[in-house]
């Protein structure tokens, strides 16, 4: 896919992921990947810059636990994240809706 | 799987204020991540090398990833470490600016002073250089010899003559030739000029500067300040010095005076004092205008071209001491430049006194004799030089009107009458005086301290029809329009020296028995009893008479 288009909607699709549960890192990348059936197929590192630059905007928390020996960082959404997620989504769905329907009605003509 | 250590291998050094669980947090994160990538990659391959080189393929460079982590955790303080270290060098830079400048200021004040102290120096040196100079010019001034005589100047003993005082009969027509040696008078001692009468004028073959050296009496020949000095050629033309401090003197005051020529007498007397005065004394030479030395001059005094000749040298002070010295420019002269030193009297302080009047025997007060006083400061002799008020107007002529007893002081400057008992008598009449008009100075009698000369004139009455009257004179200051005085003849007159000390308040003007035996002849035949006048002496002595 166009990276382009990926970039202005991967801090919604974490956000999204975060809001099922505390999660860490790799587990939101193969979820991101499942979920999408392998459409976003993008670098790994490159989620924890966003990972990072979202809990620093306070829309994600974060807290350590210990796994098979090793830490693993787990985030979860904060409320001022959920305000931000559910606006995302509102606006994408707008989006969207008013793409899928100049497509829908281009196709349907 | 990567060890977490080599996750860091990219990081820089840490920061002095990084937090200590930053690195360890981004290398356990990372490390979890690749080793849960890991054990899934071995689900599908059992090769180790395919499965770390499928974790990283999917991954992307964990040093980078780690480098980025690292620096977004800490943009802040890495951006305010490096604007404190930019505003620590911009502090560096600008102290060191300020430095700079406070040197390059220390710098160029140092300079500044090191100028100044070089300008000092050099001012310093050039007035040292000054100073040494004059001390040189004055000492080569000093030791110049007199100037060569001259074949045409006949008998003249030296290039000087000196002429002053009563008797000083040098006669104002006085030129090439004019000059006999019978009017040189009395003041033939100082003068050394017999037969320069037949000497003929040089005639002008080259021109010298003329220099006069004016110093004032005494060990330390200060210069001479505050005189007016002018030379004058035989036509009377004042030559000009190189200095042109215009100033008026008052020579020859006693040729345009402004005094009455019918002084006032009680009683309407006819000749006039001035008149007389003018006698005793010829008037002077009468040059108009003058150098004033003033002590930027230092005494000195040039004149740069003078043509070989006859010249008079004219000097007086403020308070009335003057002198007057002949010199001779020879011609084909040598030397180029001509030196006179001028040696000058100091002056004494003023005292103010009182003169009484003289006592009179009583048929001589009724006969309407009077007496008039010229006290004039005696000439002294310096260096050659014959020193006198001459014809000054600050000379005292008082008339003692016997019947009041009344002294009038005349003053010149003014031309106004001065009566200590604020009238005096005309014509037998009680005049108002204007001493109430007069201005402080001319209210006393000042007298400067030292020795005067006190020429004593009595005049009588009866003598006015002998002499024809004058036209009336006016004295503004009276505050009437016009007041005749008559003429009166002279009679005897007596010289005598009257000392005046600072602390001389009275004076008792002596009258001398010649001169009343001169007033007794006047008189004829009515006689003066000698005894009675002595008698009254005796009796009215007011103060210790100094004359």
């Amino acid at each position: 896919m166009d990276s382009r288009l990926l970039w202005g909607t991967v801090e919604m699709l974490i956000l999204e992921v975060v809001a099922q549960g505390p999660t860490y890192g790799y587990e939101i990348s193969q979820t991101v990947g499942e979920r999408s059936r392998g459409y976003f197929d993008l670098k790994e590192g490159s989620l924890y810059p966003a990972l990072h630059r979202l809990e620093q905007q306070k829309l994600l928390t974060s807290f350590w636990d210990e796994v098979d020996g090793r830490r693993r960082k787990y985030y979860k959404l904060s409320i001022q994240g959920q305000t931000t997620l559910d606006e995302k989504k509102a606006a994408w769905q707008a989006f969207s809706k008013g793409v899928n329907g100049v497509l829908g009605a281009q196709f349907a003509g | 799987m990567i060890p977490p250590d080599d996750v860091l291998a990219d990081l820089p050094a840490p920061l002095d204020d990084e937090p200590p669980s930053v690195r360890q947090d981004i290398a356990d994160e990372l490390a979890d991540h690749l080793a849960c990538a890991y054990r899934r990659e071995l689900l599908t391959t059992a090769d180790d090398r395919t499965a770390q080189q499928r974790v990283l393929d999917r991954f992307g460079n964990p040093q980078r990833i780690a480098y980025q982590l690292w620096f977004q955790a800490l943009w802040g303080r890495i951006m305010l470490s490096r604007f404190a270290r930019v505003w620590q060098g911009l502090k560096i830079v600008a102290g060191l600016a300020v430095l700079f400048l406070v040197f390059r200021m220390a710098e160029q004040q140092s300079m500044l002073s090191s100028q100044l102290q070089l300008m000092t120096a050099s001012y310093n040196s050039m007035q040292s250089q000054t100073m040494g100079t004059r001390n040189l010019l004055e000492q080569m001034l000093s030791r110049l010899p007199a100037p060569p005589q001259s074949p045409d100047a006949g008998g003249m003993g030296g290039n000087m003559g000196m002429m002053m005082g009563a008797g000083g009969a040098m006669s104002a027509g006085m030129g090439p030739g004019a000059m006999s040696s019978g009017s040189m008078g009395d003041a033939g001692d100082s003068m050394g000029m017999a037969g320069m009468s037949d000497a003929p004028s040089a005639p002008a073959t080259s021109q010298a500067g003329l220099t006069l050296r004016l110093t004032m009496e005494g060990d330390d020949n200060k210069p001479a300040v505050g005189c007016v000095v002018a030379v004058v050629d035989e036509e009377s033309k004042v030559l000009k010095a190189s200095i042109p401090h215009v100033a008026t003197p008052n020579w020859g005051e006693m040729g345009s005076s402004p005094m009455p020529s019918g002084m006032g007498m009680p009683g309407g007397m006819g000749m006039s004092a001035d008149k007389m005065m003018r006698q005793l004394s010829p008037p002077l030479h009468k040059p108009t205008i003058g150098v004033e030395l003033t002590s930027a001059h230092q005494g000195i005094v040039h004149f740069p071209s003078v043509e070989p000749g006859r010249y008079k040298i004219y000097v007086e002070f403020p308070d009335g001491r003057q002198s007057q010295r002949l010199i001779v420019i020879p011609p084909n002269s040598k030397t180029d430049s001509h030196t006179e030193h001028i040696v000058c009297p100091t002056s004494g302080q003023n005292a103010f006194v009182v003169f009484h009047t003289p006592i009179l025997p009583q048929e001589l007060i009724d006969a309407g004799f009077s007496v008039v006083a010229s006290v004039k400061r005696k000439s002294t002799t310096i260096d050659g030089s014959v020193w006198d008020s001459g014809n000054n107007a600050e000379d005292l002529y008082i008339t003692f009107d016997p019947k009041t007893g009344a002294p009038l002081h005349y003053n010149r400057n003014s031309g106004n009458f001065t009566s200590f008992a604020n009238y005096f008598l005309y014509g037998g009449q009680k005049s108002v005086t204007s001493f109430e008009k007069l201005a402080a100075k001319d209210r006393f009698l000042k007298v400067p301290s030292g020795e005067h000369e006190v020429t004593l004139v009595w005049w009588d009455s009866k003598a006015q029809a002998l002499v024809p009257q004058i036209p009336p004179v006016t004295i503004e200051d009276a505050g009437r329009s016009e007041i005749p005085f008559g003429y009166a003849a002279s009679g005897a007159t007596e010289n005598d020296v009257l000392t005046i000390h600072a602390d001389t308040r009275d004076v008792l003007l002596d009258l001398p028995n010649e001169m009343l035996e001169a007033a007794r002849t006047v008189l004829k035949p009515a006689a003066v009893d000698p005894p009675a006048v002595e008698a009254a002496k005796e009796e009215a002595k007011p103060a210790p008479a100094t004359p």
